[in-house]
Parts: C-alpha cells; structure tokens; sequence
C-alpha cells in the first residue's frame, strides 16, 4: 500500500467519524506486540469504550471500500483515553506558553494521522514558560 | 499592533497569522466600517478549495457574512471561521474539519492534526503559524 493510499483511508475514516478521534496507521517502532495484520491496523486514540461500537457502524458504508483500498480488511486497535494519555502522550504534543519573538513562527506537518509535531523555525528569541 | 487570538494563542504583528501550505488562511482589515475578511483555503490538503479577497467569493460554495465587528464562512450549516474584531484585536474560531483538515479550535486550544497549541505568544514573525 503506497503512503498515498494509507492517507486517504485514514482521510475517508477521518470524514466518516466526523474528526472526532485521531488515527494511525500502526507504527512499527511505537506500536508494541506482534499480530496478524499488523500492516493492515489501524490505531484509534480517545475513544471511549462506550464509543467503540458507534465508530464501527459510522465507518461501515465505507468499509468495503477500504478493503479494496488496503487489499485487505483492516483491524481497528481501540484505544481510551486513559490509555492514549498513559501509553501514547508523545503523539499528541502539547506547547503551551511559549512566548515567540522575531522569528519564522511554528513549523506543523500537515494534519494526517498522528505524524509531526511542532517545529520552531528561524532563530527567535524564546521564552519557555511551561511546555509538555 | 495587530493581534489574533486563536484558541488561547496571540498572534502579534506577525505579516501572517496561519499558512496552509504557504497560503494565507485569512486575514482582514476594516473598510467602511465593516470588517473586510480574506481566507483561503487551498485544495489539496482541503478537500474543496475556499478563496474570499476582501469579502467577495471567488472559489467556494460557502456563505459569509460581514458586520461592523465580524465576519463568518459556512459551508452549508457547518461554520469554518468566524473572526470578531474590537479595536487592533481580532478573535477567530476555526474548524476547516469539513474541508477534511482537522484544524480547529475550541475554549482551550487549537488543534492542528495531533498538536494541540494553546497559551502561547507569537510575535513579530514572519509567519505565526505554518501549515505543512
């Protein structure tokens, strides 16, 4: 599957749930444990459990549609938020309070999955308040 | 001095407040007593592409609607920006979610894929925050 195709599933899983919960393809390094269908999974972060059965029936019009995208059926690795924030925070990079003068601004990857976080560009002066 | 807010952050006398892939998302000034917005959101990374200059719509099947100290774009029910202006501070509120970028903001933060920014000041640069 080439990256092109992987983000336009998560893109097309993205619209169907109406943004409510950030996705990824599983990830070979952060991603812990061996199954089957590793290339084919998919993480889904801050779902509650209660939630887990509305997103499976809000994606299924589409779902044949990712398995002929995917050319396989893809598995859906649910995570709460409890565990998203206890085992996955490092993907969810928080700045907060940084004061930013006179340089290029923020750098942000586009907004696909979870990949990227902030970059500060050019040389300005900053004052670190408090970030995580 | 000219500052936006934008979920918890200040944008001050920067030359652009976001960029999405190099474009200017929105900017404005005030004419005949009516706040004159631009915003433009380039296709790809958004799904339908948006371009306002100065309150006329060029590309786009979105609404907008200007007053004295406001303006907003919806795309059919679903509001992409809505911008409130008192004195050389303007407010925006942003979700480009239906254009399928998951940028938004909301009390707290702005959320921009992953990252979440909130608090911080961005001040006199070139670009507050860049986009991809």
């Amino acid at each position: 599957m080439t990256r092109k195709t992987r983000n336009e599933v998560l893109h097309l899983i993205e619209k169907a749930t109406n943004y409510l919960y950030p996705l990824r393809w599983v990830d070979g390094k952060t991603t812990t444990g061996d199954f089957d269908g590793r290339e084919v999974a998919i993480d889904v972060f801050f779902i509650p459990t209660a939630n887990q059965v509305d997103f499976l029936a809000q994606i299924r019009p589409i779902r044949g549609l990712i398995r002929e995208m995917a050319g396989h059926r893809c598995i859906f690795i649910f995570h709460s938020p409890g565990a998203t924030i206890a085992y996955y925070s490092h993907l969810f990079p928080v700045t907060r309070g940084l004061h930013l003068t006179k340089g290029g601004g923020i750098k942000l990857p586009l907004p696909v999955g979870t990949r990227g976080g902030p970059v500060i560009i050019g040389s300005p002066k900053v004052y670190l308040k408090e970030a995580a | 001095m000219s500052r936006i807010i934008i979920g918890t952050n200040s944008i001050e006398d920067c030359n652009t407040a976001i960029t999405i892939s190099d474009v200017p998302l929105f900017s404005y000034k005030i004419e005949q007593e009516k706040v004159s917005l631009s915003f433009n959101v380039p296709c790809p990374p958004a799904t339908k592409e948006i371009q306002i200059k100065d309150n006329i719509i060029h590309k786009g099947e979105v609404t907008l609607k200007a007053d004295l100290d406001s303006a907003s774009v919806k795309l059919g029910n679903s509001l992409l920006i809505e911008l409130f202006v008192k004195g050389d501070t303007a407010t925006a509120q942003l979700d480009l979610r239906p254009l399928g970028l998951r940028i938004y903001t909301d009390s707290n933060a702005l959320y921009i894929g992953s990252s979440q920014l909130s608090q911080n000041i961005i001040k006199q640069c070139t670009n507050g925050i860049a986009i991809g």
